[in-house]
């Protein structure tokens, strides 16, 4: 039954009339780490917080580890969102309790110990620190935990790139070796060498889902290159049959 | 030494190759422990699973051997390792040819100008 | 889990109501000294101190329950529908247990204010204890009230329905907000709305309930009766919260 980490059927999401997701049916394995890759707006986000449960699908279904997005799921997945999500009172180590206290997975002297690599002071208050080290303390509460399922929704945007490979070597290290990694970007050429498997999302449909390897193997080209030309801008002729 | 990578081959590949390298330059001795996947994952900036493939690759060519208690050894079957370092050889003999070619010479010329300059 | 969630709760109640709680105590503190010094003979300067100090006081506690519904309202909204609801949706509990666990937090907030105010009002006044504990009164009424064991059961039913009522204001703030976050744009004007919407609604409820049941405040009966009346729509209230927040949540 959970040969697949994560499995989507005929999953559909529209915000109102808009929709975001036309139709995913995905299964991804364990212990893999995952590119979903496309342009602003094909549906990465909506997809990863359909798996930990933000939202609902307006159709379809989806499973994590053979289970229904519940309380169940979440228990086993880590979240990083696109932005912060902080209460301005805490610090770093109220933060790590209230996950010690809610995730069984968190391991609290890891999550220490990462600060401490990462030059941050656990017990700052979160007020006090700068974006970029909020942003580390928010990657080392999702890195800290032993999940089964990783989402990290663009994780190495907005940064520069000293600290994107930073990043995406602390993801390398720190990541149980059971669990899969599912990573939203847009930026292949940096990542593409960590991954095993790419999903390129076009308009909310996924256009290819395939290792690395194999298309190197097939293409004699990167990941990169194919992604840019499946997503080149076409031109614009005109408009065709009345209105936009 | 660092990790290169290039765009048009299989990742996996590229790292075998230079993880043979690293074992006929003598880097890695003969008869001595390889760094765990992991360690070489992180050491090169790539997936463990890519580390994993490319060391297998290793040991399908005899250069390394897993061992229960040690991990992954380094093969001391010189024979092997004289197998890879001739293939090695033979790669830098050809782009050399290849070069030399590039500048209008022949294979006789290059070969006798490398003489005369190694003599 | 509901505990988890309610001491972070609680936590962040206290983060936020340790200091007004304590000002307010010590302002009442120095009001009670200064008013004791009254028959001393700087008389008039202790009338100008009292008469600030009472002041502050007000003050004080005007705000503290102004920031008690803003406190209420902000830690639901910002909390559960705003970039904290990143956190709060990711754990792994229902969205009943989140809100459960803001409700209990908003009811203690109230409780704890009104009984800081109780205490403020006591240490303002000095009271001499050891005249009061022996008023030949206090014992007639501690007596009389441990015979007729009735009372003591009305208080209790009275405070139900109080508190009944409380949280049906509460969850009406509540589903105000979900409603508000149905929608895409101008989600606080919406929710102010459903905020006037719900109140009329609730309006019209009681008067109807009021007229088809006579409830008689003075039986047991009628008190329980009308908590549950109140009780009623409140859960309703809720139980829409909850349903908003698992199937139409939308975290911008």
């Amino acid at each position: 039954m959970n040969d697949y980490l994560i499995q989507c059927r005929g999953v559909r999401k529209s915000y109102g009339r808009k929709p975001a997701l036309t139709g995913v049916d995905l299964e991804v394995g364990p212990g893999r780490i995952v590119g979903l890759l496309g342009p602003n707006g094909s549906g990465k986000t909506t997809l990863i917080k359909l798996l930990c449960g933000l939202l609902r699908p307006t159709a379809g279904t989806l499973a994590v580890d053979g289970e229904r997005i519940g309380p169940a799921t979440k228990a086993v997945v880590s979240y990083l969102p696109d932005r912060m999500y902080f209460a301005d009172w805490m610090r770093a180590v109220d933060l790590f309790q209230l996950f010690r206290d809610f995730y069984a997975d968190f391991s609290y002297e890891k999550a220490i110990a990462m600060c401490r690599s990462l030059g941050v002071e656990p017990k700052d208050r979160l007020k006090t620190m700068s974006k970029g080290t909020k942003e580390k303390v928010q990657l080392v509460l999702v890195m800290a935990r032993s999940a089964k399922l990783y989402l990290l929704d663009e994780p190495i945007a907005g940064v520069d790139p000293a600290a994107r490979d930073f990043i995406l070597r602390t993801i390398l290290t720190n990541y149980d070796g059971e669990g899969t990694v599912l990573l939203s970007t847009h930026l292949i050429s940096d990542v593409e060498k960590v991954l095993d498997e790419v999903i390129f999302l076009k308009e909310g449909r996924i256009m290819l889902h395939e290792t690395v390897d194999a298309i190197r193997e097939q293409e004699g080209r990167s990941v990169d290159a194919l992604f840019r030309e499946v997503f080149q801008a076409g031109p614009v002729f005109g408009m065709e049959g009345g209105m936009s | 030494m660092e990790w290169k990578l290039d765009d048009d081959r299989p990742i996996w590949l590229q790292l075998s190759q230079q993880l043979a390298r690293r074992i006929v330059t003598g880097t890695y001795p003969p008869g001595s422990r390889l760094p765990s996947v992991r360690e070489l994952a992180a050491e090169a900036g790539v997936n463990p699973n890519t580390m994993q493939r490319a060391l297998s690759h290793l040991e399908q060519e005899g250069l390394a051997r897993a061992d229960r208690t040690a991990g992954r050894l380094v093969t001391q079957d010189t024979a092997a390792l004289e197998a890879v370092r001739l293939r090695e050889a033979e790669a830098v003999i050809q782009r050399y040819l290849e070069a030399m070619s590039a500048l209008g010479y022949s294979r006789e010329q290059a070969a006798g100008l490398l003489k005369e300059g190694t003599s | 889990m509901l505990l988890k969630l309610l001491k972070y709760d609680f936590r962040a109640m206290w983060k936020s109501f340790s200091l007004i709680w304590g000002a307010a105590m010590a302002l009442s503190l120095v009001h009670g000294v200064v008013y004791s010094l009254r028959p001393m003979p700087f008389y008039s300067s202790g009338v100008t101190v009292m008469s600030i100090v009472s002041t502050v006081l007000s003050i004080t506690l005007t705000a503290m329950f102004v920031i008690v519904l803003v406190f209420i309202i902000r830690r639901f909204e910002k909390g559960l529908l705003g970039d904290e609801g990143y956190l709060m949706h990711t754990l792994p509990v229902r969205p009943w247990q989140l809100v459960l666990s803001k409700l209990i937090c908003a009811l203690a907030v109230i409780i704890i204010s009104v009984a800081v105010s109780f205490l403020v009002l006591i240490l303002m006044i000095p009271v001499d204890w050891y005249e009061i504990l022996y008023l030949p009164y206090l014992w007639d009424f501690l007596r009389w009230t441990l015979s007729h064991p009735d009372l003591l059961a009305y208080l209790a039913e009275l405070c139900l329905v109080v508190l009944s009522c409380l949280v049906l204001g509460i969850s009406i703030l509540y589903l105000s907000m979900a409603i508000g976050h149905l929608f895409h744009r101008r989600r606080t004007l919406m929710g102010v709305a459903a905020f006037i919407g719900l109140y009329i609604l609730i309006n019209i409820y009681s008067t109807w309930v009021a007229d088809i049941a006579i409830f008689r405040m003075e039986s047991h009966a009628g008190l329980l009766a009308s908590a549950a009346v109140v009780l009623l729509p409140a859960a309703v209230c809720l139980a829409a919260v909850c349903w908003i927040l698992e199937h139409r949540l939308d975290l911008e």
